[in-house]
């Protein structure tokens, strides 16, 4: 049995995170401890105790599609949420690497630009292990009937993490009408089988004001569809900009020129940062909007952003920072 | 002495209309200029354009996945699938812009450079 429990603090600002571990579950608030940014080759997991945060700005101040749903506005503290999954089975990443051996080499040295035409990705054919399972494959029905791609994490049992413009299309009458989630999709194959919702989250940041720096969503599952209970799901957690710049990123999800239908799988350091956006030169393609972007220390997995955007200068993220955090946390807790 | 007077209020008065026109004349430029870059920001906008794939034929491919692989300014990664009228959106683009997009059918894949100009845009693309 997996649990998770992990966090950290540095001198430079807050740092803490939510992330799987083979500790035994356990319920505890977060504290971080001064230390210096640890290097990929190591593997830390602070003590903790509990953090202390300022409340969020506006821009984070949750929205839901479901008038009854329960305000989330964040905590002045954090508290860790149990976690009490049995994981099938293991599979690190470096597995990945087994089969890949091409990938290593771009994970020493990081792409000085993006080169357009070389695709770099490589396609994850094992959606079964973890965490490729945790990854889902999102078929968008917007208001108006128009259909998308996206991709989605997952973070609970019920609670599927994506960008805010896959669950809010300004263009597109609001909240999309249905979301059919899709965990560890391969092609035809629908290891967990699929489940549908309206139950959305996004952030008055994205909703009201279209910022770029809040898209960021949530799908909340019906009560009877826990596909997190068989795939197990991510970590996620706030990360010094020191550490992230010192990290490689991983990034999977679906992409649309593939079909939509097959995860594909890059990773590299990041580019820059912004306080709110990491920007990598990771290949990706539209349907792959809510993608994961995670830093993976030993078996600790801990994703750091929402990916977003493409652009020519940089396809990026938005990262996960204090008050997205604390959101990510709520909208697990109602998946749980 | 009276003379000069009056000579002396005809020039505050004339000075009076001065300021007053002058200051009209700012207001009018100022009008014109707010008029203008509101215009432009119009013109200048995110929004969601639509597009047609249909094959050699004209007849209107679904379930087709468009999305954008290439842009003169940042997009959501997001991918749009075609109706049975082939109809697909590119949400929340910057217009006007220049973006390379991408058709992949099980007919095949194809991309097509468009310069978007106008939010009024329609995109036809041809399998």
């Amino acid at each position: 049995m997996k649990s998770k429990t992990m966090s950290e603090r540095n001198g430079h600002g807050s740092s803490f995170a939510e992330t799987l571990t083979e500790t035994p579950p356990s319920q505890q608030n977060l504290m971080s401890q001064p230390s210096p940014y640890p290097e990929l080759s190591e593997t830390e997991v602070e003590d903790v105790e509990g953090v202390t945060i300022l409340r969020p700005g506006e821009g984070d101040k949750e929205v839901a599609n479901k008038l009854e749903t329960e305000s989330t506005e964040s905590e002045t503290s954090f508290e860790e949420s149990g976690f009490d999954i049995p994981l099938i089975e293991s599979q690190p990443l470096d597995a990945l690497y087994a089969s890949y051996s091409e990938l290593i080499p771009k994970l020493e040295t990081q792409l000085q630009e993006v080169i357009i035409g070389v695709d770099n990705r490589v396609r994850v054919f094992a959606t079964t292990s973890y965490p490729w399972r945790a990854v889902c494959g999102l078929k968008i029905t917007a208001k108006d009937n128009t259909r998308w791609i996206g991709t989605g994490w997952l973070v609970a049992p019920r609670t599927i993490i994506t960008a805010g413009h896959c669950v809010y299309m300004h263009d597109h009458g609001g909240w999309a009408k249905s979301i059919e989630v899709i965990a560890g999709l391969n092609d035809a194959e629908r290891p967990y089988g699929s489940c549908s919702s309206s139950n959305l989250r996004s952030v008055n940041g994205w909703i009201n004001s279209k910022n770029r720096d809040y898209d960021y969503g949530a799908i909340i599952l019906p009560a009877g569809c826990r596909p997190g209970d068989k795939t197990g799901y991510f970590g996620f957690g706030v990360k010094t900009d020191a550490y992230l710049m010192s990290s490689v990123l991983n990034l999977s999800g679906y992409p649309g020129d593939k079909g939509g239908n097959q995860q594909w799988f890059m990773a590299l350091k990041p580019k820059s940062l912004t306080s709110r956006v990491i920007k990598y030169d990771i290949d990706t393609m539209g349907g792959q909007s809510g993608a994961p972007v995670w830093v993976k220390v030993g078996d600790i997995r801990t994703c750091v952003g929402i990916h977003t955007n493409g652009a020519t200068a940089g396809n990026s993220a938005t990262r996960i920072v204090a008050p997205v955090f604390n959101n990510i946390q709520s909208w697990k807790s109602q998946g749980l | 002495m009276e003379k000069s007077g009056i000579v002396k209020v005809k020039h505050g008065r004339a000075k009076f209309a001065g300021i007053i026109l002058t200051s009209l004349f700012l207001l009018f430029v100022i009008f014109i200029a707010t008029r203008q870059l509101i215009k432009e920001k119009k013109m200048q906008s995110h929004s969601s354009i639509k597009g047609i794939v249909q094959n050699n034929a004209g007849t209107p491919v679904a379930d087709a996945v468009v999305m954008i692989k290439e842009g003169s300014h940042e997009f959501n990664d997001i991918a749009s699938v075609t109706n049975d009228s082939g109809e697909f959106f590119l949400s929340n683009i910057f217009i006007p812009g220049r973006y390379v997009i991408q058709v992949q059918h099980d007919s095949g894949t194809i991309t097509k450079e468009v310069n978007l100009q106008t939010t009024d845009s329609i995109i036809r693309i041809s399998l």
